[in-house]
C-alpha cells in the first residue's frame, strides 16, 4: 500500500462548496482518473483517504491537502496530470509526493496562513496594527456561539485570541483596502476561523464594510509549507 | 449578467449555496455570440430533486450539441434563497450564464409532478417575466413545457406559450431551429406559432377555446386559428436503439436525490397496470441493445466518476437480455467498486438470481410494490401479481440475509372495500412472520417491515381516467384505520396527505377552468406544494372558494365513458376504447395479459406513429 499527499487549490464559485462535499469530489475526480484506490473492506467499501482541517464555507484556498492510499505505485507526474484532466476548473493539483510517515496529514498541519482583503473608508492602519500586536501578545478574549446538536442549544464560549494567532501585520493597499497577512495555530483543540478574526476586529471598533479571505498555505511545525 | 458580486456576498446567507453557483464538472459553457438560441431548461423544483432527473441530462445535452444553442439550467430557489433574491432584487438566473432569464430566447419547463406547477409560476415571476402568456409581448422569452403532465396541459393553458408533446428528443430540436429562422427573418411571436403548430407533438393552446355544457362538463374545442390542427399527436421515438444519449453528465457537488449514472434501458411498459398513466403514455415498449448501452455505460462512468449505476425503466426485468447485460457491467466493475442496481424488478427466480450477484458490491434494503392487499383487488389494477409471487421473493430475500423490506401500497382504489384496506395489514404480518417462522439459528438481523399507503389518484390516459377518487373523508378513514391496526414494532406503517393527493387530483384532471385557481393560489402563496413544511391546504380551498370552481367536480366526480374529457384532443397512440374496454374489465376484477404474452391491441401498433410495437 502506498500513500500520497496531494496539494490543491479551491478558488472561485468552489468556496461554496463544504468540506464533506469535497471528499466525495475527490473520490470521483480518483475514479474517473482511474487510479488504483484502495478501498476499505465491508458491506459498502469505501475510497481509503484523509483530508486536512476543514476549509471555512466561502474562503477560497491555494493550499489545501489531501491523502490518498494507492494499491500500487503511480509514476507521480503521471498522477497529478491525470487527475488534473479530471479537475473541475477551479480545482487544480498543485503537487502530489509519497509519503511514508506516520503522522496523519490533520496533525503534520500546524499553521494557516492567510490573506484577508478588508474593504473600509474608516480603518487606520497603525491602530489595526497595534490591536493585532495586543491580539498575539496579551491576548483578546472573544465568545463563540456553539449549536450543540445533540442537546439542541446554543452554546457560548469565551475564547482568547492569544493562542490562536502566530503573526498578523496589515498593510495599506489603497485608502479603503487593506490587506492582512495572518497566520493561525490550527490543533485538535479548536484553531481560528477567518470569519471570527474579522469578528474580533469588529467587536474592537474596527470597521469592516466587507472583506474575504484567501487560504494560502497550511504549515507544518516548522512554518513551512506541508509540500512545497 | 447579473450582479454577481452581489450574490457572492449574499449566497453565504442561503442553505446550501451550492445549489445556486453551477460550474459543475461537465457543465457546458459557450461564447453568446456565437448562438442564434439561448435555451433555459428549467426544473419547477429544488436543485437536488432537478438534477436527478434523467430528462434533463438526456436534453442539457442533445441541445448543447448544436453549434447554434446554448442550454443552461435553472431550478426553483429554495425559500430561504428566494427570498434573499428578492430583497436584493436579484432575477432568477440560470447557473451557467449567470444570466437572467429574460435574456433567453426559449425557458422550458419540464412538468413532472402536478404539484410543481405553481413553482413554474414562482420562476417565472423570479424571472420578473408575467406569468400569463397574454401579459408578456413579443420582447419576453418564449415559454414552452413538456413532460409526463403536459398530457393534460389545459391546467397551465393561459401560462404556458407551447406544450411539447410526448418524447421531445426530436421535436425540441425542430422547434429551436425554427426559433433561429424566426430570429433571423425578424417574426413576430404569433407568426412563429402558427409555423410551430404544424410540427408534429406542438400544443399551442392559445388557438383553441373550449364551449362548456351547463352542468361545467366540456360541449367541444374550438379552434381559433386555421393552421391549428384538431387532433395534437404525441410524440414517439422510432428508433430507440439509436437514440441520442448522452456520453457525459453534469456531476453535482452536493448530495441529490440520485447521485448516480443512469442508464435507460427500454422505453415503455408491457405490463398494462390499470393506474399507471407511465404505461400508457410511453407505449409501445421499445429496448436497446446490450452492446449500446455497455457503450453508454462506460462514457458516462468515465466521465463522472460515479460509483453507481442505475438500470432505469418502468420495468427492469422486462429487458429480453437483463441478465446478460447485468452480469457484463458487474464483471466489468466489480474491481472498481462500482454498484449496480436495479430498481423496478419484477422478482422472480431468475432476476432473483440477478440481484444476490449485484447486492455482493453494494448492499441495499430491498422494496416491493404489490400496490393492493388483496388478490381481487390486485385483478382490478391489473397487476398481475399473485400473493405467492410476492410472498416468496421475500422469504427468499430474508433465507439470504436481507432483514429490511419496503412495501408499497396504494388506498381508494376503484372498487376498493374495507376487506381490500385490511388485507394490506395482513400481509405485511405474513412477511413477518416468513421472516420469524424460520429456524431459529437463521433468524439474523432486526426485522423492519416499511408499509407505505399512497393516495390513489386518478390519471388522464389512463383506463381509471373516468373514476371518483375518494374522499379525503374516505382515505383518512382507511389509512387511520391501518394505523390502528398495525400495532408491531416490526413493521412502521405511513401514509401519504390525503389533501396533497386531492389537490393533485383536481389539477391531473383538470380544465381550463382551474388555471386561474391556480394562478391565484401561487398569488396568495403557495408554492413547493409538493413539499409538505409549504403545503397551503386551507389556502387552496380558500381560492377555490374565491374563483367559484368546485374542486370535487374534478377529483371525487365519477365520469361517463361518453363524456368530452378535457385532454381528448390529445392522441397518445392508444386508444379510447382500449382504455373503456379496461376499465370495463376491471370493474370485473379480469385481469389482461401483458404484451408479450398477448397483443391487446391498444391501438399503439395499428397507428404505426411511431413505429410498431416490436415485442407483438
Amino acid at each position: 500500500m502506498y500513500s500520497v499527499i496531494c496539494k490543491y487549490t479551491k478558488m472561485g464559485d468552489l468556496k461554496f462548496i463544504s468540506h464533506l462535499d469535497i471528499l466525495r469530489l475527490m473520490q470521483r475526480a480518483v475514479n474517473r482518473a482511474k487510479l488504483p484506490a484502495k478501498y476499505s473492506e465491508g458491506f459498502n467499501p469505501h475510497m481509503k483517504t484523509s483530508f486536512g482541517y476543514p476549509l471555512s464555507l466561502g474562503v477560497e484556498s491555494l493550499g489545501e491537502y489531501f491523502e490518498l492510499q494507492l494499491v500500487e505505485k503511480v509514476e507521480i507526474n503521471k498522477l497529478i496530470v491525470d487527475l488534473n484532466a479530471v479537475m473541475p476548473n477551479k480545482m487544480k493539483i498543485l503537487n502530489a509526493v509519497y509519503y511514508d510517515g506516520k503522522e496523519s496529514l490533520m496533525s503534520l498541519c500546524k499553521y494557516a496562513e492567510y490573506l484577508i482583503n478588508i474593504e473600509s473608508t474608516k480603518i487606520n492602519t497603525v491602530e489595526l496594527n497595534k490591536l493585532l500586536n495586543v491580539m498575539i501578545n496579551e491576548g483578546v478574549i472573544f465568545t463563540k456561539e456553539k449549536r450543540n446538536k445533540a442537546k439542541k442549544k446554543i452554546v457560548k464560549k469565551e475564547i482568547n485570541t492569544k493562542n490562536l494567532i502566530h503573526f498578523a501585520q496589515a498593510k495599506t493597499v489603497n485608502e479603503n483596502k487593506i490587506i492582512i497577512e495572518v497566520v493561525f495555530k490550527t490543533s485538535a483543540d479548536g484553531s481560528m476561523k477567518a470569519s471570527d478574526f474579522i469578528k474580533v476586529l469588529e467587536e474592537n471598533n474596527i470597521v469592516v464594510d466587507y472583506f474575504n479571505a484567501l487560504k494560502v498555505e497550511s504549515l507544518n511545525a516548522d512554518l513551512k509549507p506541508i509540500i512545497e | 449578467m447579473i450582479n454577481t458580486k452581489k450574490l457572492d456576498k449574499l449566497l453565504l446567507k442561503a442553505e446550501k449555496p451550492a445549489r445556486y453557483i453551477g460550474s459543475e464538472l461537465n457543465e457546458i459553457v459557450k461564447n453568446k455570440v456565437d448562438i442564434d438560441v439561448r435555451f433555459a431548461f428549467a426544473f419547477p423544483d429544488v436543485y437536488e430533486v432537478g438534477m436527478s432527473h434523467t430528462g434533463m441530462h438526456i436534453l442539457y445535452n442533445l441541445l448543447n450539441e448544436q453549434e447554434n444553442i446554448w442550454c443552461e439550467r435553472v431550478f426553483a430557489p429554495w425559500v430561504d434563497m428566494e427570498n434573499i433574491m428578492r430583497e436584493n432584487d436579484i432575477p432568477l438566473y440560470a447557473l451557467e450564464s449567470k444570466d437572467e432569464l429574460k435574456e433567453f430566447d426559449i425557458i422550458g419547463f419540464t412538468l413532472q409532478y402536478e404539484m410543481s406547477f405553481t413553482n413554474v409560476l414562482n420562476m417565472l415571476d423570479l424571472a420578473n417575466i408575467p406569468v400569463r402568456s397574454s401579459d408578456r409581448d413579443d420582447s419576453m422569452p418564449l415559454i414552452i413545457a413538456g413532460g409526463p403532465c403536459s398530457s393534460n396541459p389545459e391546467p397551465l393553458y393561459n401560462v404556458i406559450d407551447i406544450f411539447v408533446m410526448g418524447e421531445a428528443e426530436e421535436v425540441i430540436l425542430e422547434l429551436s431551429n425554427l426559433y433561429a429562422e424566426k430570429k433571423k427573418n425578424n417574426l413576430t411571436k404569433d407568426e412563429f406559432l402558427e409555423r410551430a403548430c404544424h410540427i408534429e407533438g406542438i400544443y399551442v393552446p392559445k388557438f383553441y377555446d373550449v364551449v362548456y355544457n351547463e352542468d361545467n362538463t366540456i360541449k367541444e374545442r374550438v379552434i381559433l386559428n386555421e393552421n391549428a390542427p384538431k387532433i395534437v399527436k404525441r410524440r414517439i421515438i422510432k428508433d430507440f436503439d439509436n437514440i441520442y444519449y448522452p456520453k457525459k453528465m453534469i456531476v453535482p457537488y452536493i448530495n441529490t436525490v440520485h447521485d448516480r449514472v443512469v442508464l435507460e434501458i427500454l422505453r415503455g411498459c408491457i405490463r398494462g397496470c390499470r393506474f399507471c398513466q407511465a404505461g400508457m403514455l410511453y407505449r409501445p415498449f421499445r429496448e436497446k441493445k446490450v452492446d449500446t448501452l455497455v457503450k453508454q455505460a462506460e462514457n458516462l462512468i468515465d466521465a463522472t466518476g460515479h460509483e453507481e449505476l442505475t438500470l432505469a425503466s418502468l420495468s427492469s426485468s422486462d429487458h429480453s437480455c437483463i441478465c446478460d447485460l447485468s452480469t457484463q457491467l458487474l464483471e466489468k466493475y466489480e474491481k472498481r467498486k462500482i454498484g449496480i442496481s436495479l430498481p423496478s424488478l419484477r422478482l422472480d427466480s431468475i432476476t432473483f438470481d440477478l440481484i444476490e450477484k449485484l447486492q455482493e458490491v453494494k448492499k441495499s434494503g430491498l422494496t416491493f410494490a404489490p400496490e393492493a392487499g388483496t388478490q381481487r383487488m390486485r385483478d382490478v389494477i391489473n397487476k398481475n401479481l399473485t400473493e405467492e409471487q410476492i410472498l416468496n421473493p421475500v422469504k427468499t430475500a430474508f433465507d439470504l440475509g436481507w432483514s429490511t423490506v419496503k412495501l408499497y401500497f396504494m388506498i381508494g382504489l376503484p372498487t376498493e372495500t374495507t376487506e381490500d384496506v385490511m388485507a394490506i395489514k395482513d400481509l405485511a404480518y405474513k412477511v413477518k412472520d416468513l421472516f420469524f417462522d424460520r429456524p431459529k439459528e437463521d433468524i439474523k438481523g432486526n426485522l423492519r417491515v416499511t408499509v407505505s399507503a399512497a393516495c390513489f389518484v386518478p390519471k388522464p390516459f389512463t383506463p381509471f381516467q373516468w373514476v371518483a377518487q375518494n374522499t379525503m373523508e374516505e382515505f383518512y378513514d382507511k389509512a387511520k384505520m391501518l394505523d390502528r391496526e398495525i400495532r408491531d414494532k416490526k413493521v412502521v406503517y405511513n401514509y401519504h396527505a390525503p389533501k396533497t393527493s386531492y389537490i393533485e387530483a383536481v389539477f391531473a384532471r383538470g380544465d381550463r377552468k382551474v388555471a386561474d385557481v391556480l394562478i391565484k393560489a401561487w398569488e396568495k402563496g403557495c408554492k413547493f406544494d409538493g413539499w409538505n413544511e409549504w403545503f397551503k391546504f386551507n389556502t387552496w380551498m380558500e381560492t377555490f372558494e374565491e374563483i367559484g370552481v368546485d374542486p370535487d367536480f374534478y377529483a371525487t366526480r365519477r365520469r361517463e365513458t361518453t363524456e368530452n374529457l378535457p385532454w381528448d384532443f390529445i392522441d397518445i397512440g392508444v386508444e379510447k376504447s382500449f382504455l373503456i374496454k379496461e376499465y370495463e374489465q376491471s370493474l370485473n376484477a379480469c385481469t389482461t395479459p401483458n404484451c408479450k404474452e398477448k397483443c391487446s391491441n391498444c391501438g399503439i401498433n395499428k397507428k404505426k406513429i411511431g413505429g410498431v410495437c416490436t415485442r407483438v
